[in-house]
């Protein structure tokens, strides 16, 4: 028995990826086991809250969101076919459900609102919560100056794979309708851009 | 093809290092800071988990009239407290739910109709707190925070099982 064997049969070690910790809640709730299901809502959580935010939805809608992803999957947890599919359904459904929001916002917008400029105003910024700041770290403002400059489809992947390790980078582009190789084995455009922009800026190789 | 372009392309077939996996943890710590998961929410998923595992046994009650709504986000100070009455039903019981109080010690009175000994838990976030209703279906419980909140009626007596209310805003 080679390793990958023994570890995929004891179930009690960390599975390695969250798409394979998602499969384990999944599997474990149809057996009448809430504990993997607990732990994964706590650990995919903030990945959902970004896929959501940062289709620019504004914060209190984006709680709404992501709870009712969940609140979907609880109830429809015993037809789902393939339970490795799980995370990849969290991020899909989260992505859309998101979209839908911002798309409702906007043609209500579009009734209340005729100067287009005054609308602009309205939409809240999906990156950053009303009044919060960076504090004065330069190297934290330098990437944040540098990544504002990354096209809308560069930031959303970077910000989702950044909060996941590497075996769920495939995952993620995916759910995000980027082709597979967007990042994983190689860096990919978005993360490449990014690391040009920041060697070009002389604040941050000081 | 120009310069930039030829770089882009020629760093992005490079392979991850661990320049890149300090570049994503720094921005991950930025999101985080600029963009944080708001307190509480995982808990409230929780709940919202634990509801739907009860479906088979809960019955949800719906709301049939609401006098001096609260609106959620809107502005309270501790002389303006708002005060609502909220009347649910389903199935033929009856829940009146008066919200008072100031702002960090709202009040709850409720009125369950028939009226019997039920036990009840409000939810707040993962807290819960536990009343009891006398023999005439009355409750009290009094400290509770300004936030959303659901109340779980038991009735043991019942196969029915129990009775939950939508959220409400305390």
């Amino acid at each position: 028995m080679n390793e990958e064997q023994s570890a995929s049969l004891d179930i009690s070690v960390q599975s390695e990826s969250l798409a394979d910790r998602a499969e384990q809640a999944v599997v474990g709730y149809r057996a009448g086991d809430r504990t993997f299901l607990d732990k994964l809502v706590r650990e995919a959580t903030p990945l959902l809250w970004h896929t959501v935010r940062s289709q620019g939805v504004d914060r209190e809608q984006a709680e709404d969101i992501v709870q009712n992803v969940w609140v979907a999957l609880v109830r429809d947890i015993h037809a789902i076919r393939d339970p490795r599919a799980t995370l990849q359904w969290l991020l899909v459904t989260a992505r859309r459900a998101a979209w839908r929001a911002v798309q409702r916002a906007r043609q209500e917008l579009v009734r209340q609102v005729d100067d287009e400029r005054a609308m602009d105003k309205l939409i809240e910024s999906p990156e950053q919560a009303p009044g919060v700041e960076l504090e004065r770290n330069e190297r934290d403002s330098v990437l944040w100056f540098q990544f504002q400059r990354l096209s809308d489809r560069c930031r959303r992947l970077l910000r989702m794979v950044s909060l996941v390790d590497r075996p769920d980078y495939a995952a993620v582009s995916h759910s995000l309708g980027m082709p597979i190789g967007s990042i994983g084995p190689t860096r990919g455009r978005c993360l490449a851009k990014l690391r040009l922009l920041l060697s070009a800026d002389p604040r941050w190789s000081v | 093809m120009n310069d930039d372009d030829a770089d882009v392309n020629l760093v992005s077939a490079g392979e991850l290092d661990l320049e890149d996996a300090g570049i994503l943890a720094q921005l991950r710590d930025v999101f985080e800071l600029l963009d944080p998961v708001p307190d509480g929410l995982v808990d409230r998923i929780q709940l919202a988990l634990e509801l739907e595992d009860w479906d088979g046994r809960l019955t949800e009650l719906e709301l049939v009239s609401l006098v001096g709504a609260t609106v959620r986000g809107a502005v309270e100070t501790e002389t303006n407290a708002p005060t609502a009455t909220y009347t649910f039903a389903s199935q033929g019981l009856t829940v009146v739910l008066r919200v008072a109080g100031i702002a960090g010690d709202r009040r709850l009175d409720g009125w369950v109709a028939p009226g019997r000994a039920y036990r009840v838990e409000i939810w707040q976030g993962a807290d819960v707190c536990d009343a009891l209703c006398d023999d005439s279906g009355r409750f009290v419980a009094a400290g509770l925070s300004s936030e959303a909140t659901t109340v779980v009626i038991h009735n043991e007596e019942m196969h029915d099982g129990s009775f939950v209310t939508p959220e409400i805003d305390l």
